[in-house]
């Protein structure tokens, strides 16, 4: 008798949960009917952090009940750093959401960023990783690791800004893995520094895999042997077309020799395979959060999103937001020792 | 082939999408380069949410009348507020501006509109014809030859300063100087920042020439009473001087035009540098009396810039195009277009895509010619402005100065820095010091800089020995010799 009432109890307990979280997430599927949603893009218009921004406005609503509508802001500055602040200090209300270049929080370990616990930010899924590869023209004789750190002359590497991805990542290859390169830094981004490839004024670049293919310069001449792909630096698995050629590289991690270098890059790769994800202000009531999150994973799921964006280039390595939330924040676990180096390394 | 993709191209301009699609790009871009601070880039900014719902022929026909139309139309504000309806049209309120004051906006506008038509057209034709012999070009222009077209540029500071070249070359300096503000781009290190994000990223071009040219202006105008400062003029006698004025410099014309394209082609260089580029040029071609017009209202100074912006759009493409590198703002934002709908610039464009080559340059022409047809409609209504009384033009002016000002750049900073430079640019103009050169300084400097920095990393020194850098070296050299001989001639 004791154990039938105690499951009585247990099932109408259940049924209350039940009740109660339905009447919770109805009451946050009624406050997104007629709303909109801001995904703030913290970089200028027509890159692909603002393509991606725009193709999420586009789907994300008819994942999230009560269809809002979506908007996309660029609000770009200080690498990133405007746009982000502007949604980290937002209203909670789960209106406002951000893309950004995962990279962007060792700048908290750097002390770029004074202002923005990146902890505290709810992590919504990643749309892509990148998996960074090292690619030389041909007419330079390197192809080993050993050929990269005894060049005779220093390897031209095309890099972009301070806090950019294109100038962090040959900055590990030269400080840990020890490369004789010389950074030609001052390129706006992807495009010119291609074009600075063909016209032979840098023997290098060090991006993602997927740029290679989608800049129509690389692309041609990674087709006719004007450059090759010459290692596999890490992070999420390679675009198709690239695939196998990718799998015969060398890998990066083991060119570098100190342990304590090795695991900094292996952190920092981590990031590369959640380097386009989506946030939203830190403290939003639990159940906007879980709409968001499955909206956000229903979103990569759906045929459609994935066809248009791999048409318009992308590569959809995509993650939920608890892997793309661990991916990230695993560089603040690191120890005090492997954040110092990863510090170093990037200065 | 050619010939076929020709015949498709244009049998799917003239369809009512993309016609009307054009038509439509050609309302907004009137509008977006005739108000100050709205402007090409802001305009197919906004286009870019639609761009996924239409066909490539169509989005394309949206966006290039568009760009083409706002670089026809941002002369009305050149003239009338002394204020550019976008940056490219910076470089017309030299003389476009004391035109207007000299109660001569209708010869000088019809001059400026039929030149745009001229320059945009021959930029889309080099588009056309030249699309693969353009390629060697591009790709001649590395980091060492712009940074020696840069400082050509520079040089061109003191054809911009009237007969004050002291006051010039320090305006210039100031100019070189505010260029530096912010993060440096090879080492990240804050420049002038005071810790502040907003000017983390430098000064920004809109405010700055908003503040330095139209704030001084409103100034000047509430003391005036009238942008014009003859009471009554013939606005009939407009129309014909100005086209005359076109045939009569169709040198001048052409090789602006030449230059806007070349510069819109170069990634980096653009239809702003190239149109301050055909100023200079047309200075240096003046003969001594001619020159000393210059700055006072003189039409070769609204002819060259005009005839190089509209070509530059062309120009802009062939990187696009040819390598999916976009020379500027406005073709980065095609760029995005392109790629959202899936297609991949480059060699296609003139294989398989050739017939959506072919349509761009299409639209390109008729969008020139209609938003030329236009604009010389309105100028006789429009040349009427000169003459309204200030209080009636002072409060939209205002608006429109601080809202185009925010809109460029939206943050309570830019507000504050639009007046700054206000009253920088009030005190330059009642000391008779010149402002074109700080803003050529402002715009070139950061480019000099940063193509430096990348050719000595590159290059070492020995980027100064290449051949493009040394002629560039040694028409510098006969430039300075020829402006040293002209002032010991005066003296």
């Amino acid at each position: 008798m004791k154990t039938h009432l105690r499951i009585r109890g247990i099932m109408l307990l259940v049924a209350v949960v039940a009740l109660v979280s339905a009447v919770a997430t109805a009451g946050a599927a009624d406050f997104y009917a007629g709303k909109t949603i801001t995904i703030v893009c913290p970089y200028s218009t027509g890159g692909t952090y603002d393509r991606m921004s725009r193709l999420v406005a586009r789907f994300l609503p008819k994942h999230i009940p009560g269809n809002p509508a979506a908007i996309v802001n660029n609000r770009p500055g200080a690498g990133g750093v405007i746009g982000l602040r502007s949604v980290y200090k937002a209203e909670p209300d789960g209106l406002s959401l951000i893309h950004f270049t995962s990279p962007m929080v060792v700048r908290s370990l750097t002390g770029g960023i004074k202002d923005i616990d990146f902890k505290r930010l709810t992590w919504l899924g990643s749309v892509g990783g990148a998996h960074y590869i090292f690619a030389l023209r041909s007419n330079r004789p390197e192809r080993t690791i050993a050929d990269f750190k005894n060049a005779e002359t220093p390897i031209r590497v095309g890099a972009s800004g301070p806090s950019s991805l294109l100038t962090q990542a040959p900055k590990f290859l030269q400080r840990a893995g020890k490369f004789n390169l010389r950074l030609v830094a001052g390129y706006k981004g992807y495009n010119p520094m291609a074009l600075a490839m063909k016209q032979d004024e840098v023997d290098a670049v060090s991006t993602a895999g997927s740029a290679v293919m989608v800049n129509t310069a690389t692309r041609e001449m990674h087709k006719d042997g004007t450059i090759k792909l010459v290692l596999s630096m890490g992070g999420a698995p390679p675009p198709e077309p690239l695939k196998a050629e990718v799998a015969a590289l060398p890998k990066f991690v083991d060119a570098i020799d100190d342990p304590q270098d090795r695991d900094a890059w292996v952190a920092f790769s981590g990031l590369l395979s959640a380097s386009r994800p989506f946030a939203a202000t830190p403290g939003l009531p639990a159940e906007r959060a879980a709409i968001l999150k499955k909206g956000m994973a229903d979103m990569m799921a759906d045929p459609e999103f994935r066809k248009t964006a791999t048409d318009q280039g992308f590569v959809l390595n995509t993650l939920n937001a608890e892997e793309a939330e661990n991916l990230i924040l695993s560089v603040f676990n690191l120890s005090a020792d492997i954040q110092e180096r990863l510090k170093a390394l990037l200065k | 082939m050619a010939l076929e993709a020709f015949h498709e191209a244009l049998g799917i301009t003239f369809t009512l999408p993309v016609f009307g699609g054009m038509l439509l790009g050609l309302a907004l871009g009137l509008v977006f380069g005739a108000v100050p601070g709205l402007n090409a880039v802001l305009g197919i900014v906004l286009l870019l949410p639609f761009v996924w719902t239409l066909s490539p022929f169509v989005a394309f026909a949206i966006m290039l009348s568009l760009v083409s139309a706002v670089h026809t139309s941002n002369t009305f504000p050149a003239f009338f507020f002394n204020v550019p309806g976008s940056p490219s049209a910076a470089a017309t309120i030299l003389d476009g501006y004391p035109m207007a004051r000299n109660g001569d906006a209708a010869r000088g506008l019809t001059a400026a509109f039929a030149v745009s038509a001229v320059g945009g057209i021959i930029g889309a034709l080099v588009l056309l014809v030249a699309l693969p012999a353009l390629q060697p070009v591009v790709l001649a222009f590395a980091a060492p030859e712009r940074f020696m077209l840069v400082v050509l540029g520079i040089l061109m500071i003191s054809f911009l300063s009237g007969t004050k070249p002291v006051k010039g070359l320090l305006a210039g300096a100031m100019g070189l100087w505010l260029g530096t503000v912010g993060q440096d781009p090879q080492l990240g290190v804050a420049r002038f920042t005071f810790d502040s994000d907003y000017l983390l990223d430098g000064l920004h071009t809109v405010p700055i020439i908003m503040g330095l040219f139209a704030l001084p202006e409103v100034v000047s105008l509430a003391m005036r009473g009238s942008i014009a400062e003859r009471t009554h003029v013939d606005m009939g006698e407009g129309f014909w001087p100005g086209i005359r004025a076109c045939i009569a410099n169709r040198w001048l014309v052409a090789r602006s035009a030449v230059v806007g394209v070349v510069g819109g082609a170069i990634p980096g260089i653009g239809g702003t540098a190239a149109a301050f580029y055909a100023y200079g040029m047309a200075v240096q071609g003046a003969g001594a009396a001619e020159r000393e017009r210059f700055g006072k209202g003189e039409i070769k100074g609204v002819i060259a810039p005009e005839s190089a912006n509209n070509a530059s759009a062309g120009g802009e493409l062939v990187p696009l195009l040819a390598f999916g590198v976009p020379g500027g703002a406005t073709s980065a934002i095609l760029l995005a277009a392109f790629l959202i709908l899936g297609i991949n610039p480059g060699p296609e464009m003139l294989g398989e895509k050739l017939s959506l080559s072919f349509s761009m340059v299409i639209v390109l022409v008729l969008s020139n010619l209609l938003a030329t047809g236009v604009c010389i409609v309105i100028t006789r209504p429009a040349a009427r402005i000169a003459f309204l009384r200030s209080n009636l033009l002072i409060p939209a002016l205002l608006l429109f100065v601080l809202f185009g000002s925010y809109v460029a750049y939206p943050h309570p900073l830019t507000l504050v820095l639009t007046l700054a430079f206000g009253v920088l640019g009030y005190f330059m103009m009642r000391l008779d010091w010149a402002r074109a050169p700080l803003l050529v300084g402002f715009i070139l400097g950061p480019l000099a800089e940063n193509n430096l920095a990348i050719s000595l990393a590159s290059y070492g020194v020995a980027f100064l020995v290449r051949p493009i850098p040394l002629v560039c070296m040694a028409v510098m050299a006969l430039v300075v010799f020829v402006a040293v001989r002209r002032g010991m001639g005066r003296t």
